[in-house]
């Protein structure tokens, strides 16, 4: 059986999206994700926030974004996948009401 | 091999200036980004987004490639002994690994960072791999373990690459919630040289349930009962993933009403969410002369009129 672990510290983060440790500081500083810990030695990101990191390179290289240009699309990106998710869900349930 | 019209890609003319090659590049990136876009086909039309502007944006590798376009035609080879000046690309994670044509002008780059290394010079930990777990609600709800076989790249000694299957058992925590992302330290790819390996994140994906709708933690669950039960309240049975309760309907309930059966829903222990009875009175299909009856006595009686706030 492997081990499922829960949190990783920033030195694991910054090892698993190869950017340099400052670029995690700026993506927290910008409020993209938010670690459990005061102190970035002591920050513990959840695996959804490395995710979210990543996805936060790649928009900001890819499309030429400054921080907060990215802090931004990844939160209406993440509105719009809410809403979605809602829209699919009450779908569904209104079918199931007037079923 | 088919011969890639970079300048058609970006939607611009042979002689586009860099500006032009630029907005044209940001307006499709936007466009096609896999993290933005849902279209279907959006990661491949972004690669070849990104593949154009890689040639496009750069004065030397433009001039090759309009040397080369000459000799374009549907079919394409590169000119015996072709050799390219400005090879090396530097796209991003979603542009790892250019497509052939490109690698036949400019040279393996992109996702080629570690070939040409070998084990004894370079050392990098493995990369990450991520991939989706389609499980049950009910596997979710109460953790299982399940079995997953997976591809894992490696390099061997001359660093040639392949993939090799990997299988391994699954604890799925109890809770786990849609999209969440489940990390198995060190089963990623195997690192180069002494480096350790890389980690293996799962993202959750919980199949449709045919009775129970997931709203984050919470869970709901659509109950029909007939207008009397409505009317009157009533004592139903009602099924939860953890075996069925009985539930109080009160009194003078609206379809649509939302009773709370706490700590059945998902999310992680001492944080569990609730399960949400969602009312919705069904009328009978068909009903008899004595039961029309009754409904015109209450007809006759009540001075019930949902339609009061409309005024006259």
């Amino acid at each position: 059986m492997s081990e499922t672990s829960y949190y990783l510290t920033l030195t694991e983060v910054t090892r698993s999206i190869r950017m340099p440790e400052q670029t995690v500081i700026t993506i927290v500083d910008h409020g993209i994700v938010d670690p459990r810990g005061k102190r970035p030695a002591d920050w513990r990101f959840d695996p959804l926030m490395l995710i979210t990191i990543r996805k936060a390179c790649r928009l900001q290289h890819d499309l030429e974004l400054d921080w907060p240009g990215t802090a931004l699309a990844l939160e209406l990106i993440g509105q719009l996948q809410q809403l979605r998710e809602d829209n699919r869900r009450l779908r569904r349930q209104l079918d199931r009401l007037t079923g | 091999m088919e011969f890639k019209d970079y300048y058609k890609i970006l939607g611009v003319d042979a002689d586009a200036s860099q500006k032009e090659i630029k907005s044209a590049y940001r307006k499709l990136a936007r466009k096609y980004h896999p993290d933005v876009s849902d279209e279907s086909d959006a990661e491949d039309q972004f690669k070849s987004v990104v593949e154009a502007y890689e040639v496009l944006k750069d004065q030397d590798k433009r001039a090759e490639y309009d040397t080369l376009r000459q000799y374009g035609g549907e079919r394409f080879e590169p000119p015996p002994g072709w050799q390219s000046a400005a090879s090396g690309a530097s796209g991003g994670e979603y542009a790892g690994g250019f497509s052939d044509f490109f690698e036949d002008i400019f040279g393996q780059a992109g996702h080629g960072s570690r070939q040409g290394f070998s084990r004894q010079q370079f050392t990098q930990r493995g990369e990450d791999i991520e991939m989706g777990l389609s499980i049950f609600l009910e596997e979710a709800y109460h953790g299982e373990t399940r079995t997953i076989t997976y591809q894992v790249p490696s390099f061997d000694e001359r660093g040639q690459f392949s993939r090799q299957a990997k299988t391994l058992n699954v604890k799925i925590p109890a809770g786990v919630t849609s999209g969440e992302r489940i990390r198995l330290q060190g089963q990623g790819a195997p690192g180069l040289g002494e480096a350790p390996p890389g980690d293996l994140y799962l993202e959750v994906r919980i199949a449709d349930h045919p009775l129970y709708e997931e709203e984050g933690v919470n869970l709901s669950l659509t109950l029909p009962i007939s207008p009397w039960e409505a009317a009157l309240g009533a004592k139903v049975t009602v099924p939860t993933l953890d075996g069925r309760i009985n539930l109080s309907v009160p009194a003078a309930s609206q379809s649509g009403k939302r009773l709370r059966v706490k700590g059945k829903g998902l999310g992680k222990a001492g944080k569990r969410g609730d399960l949400f009875v969602v009312l919705a009175i069904s009328m009978p299909q068909s009903m008899d002369s004595e039961e029309s009856a009754l409904w015109r006595q209450l007809s006759e009686k009540s001075s019930y009129n949902p339609r009061e706030n409309w005024g006259e």
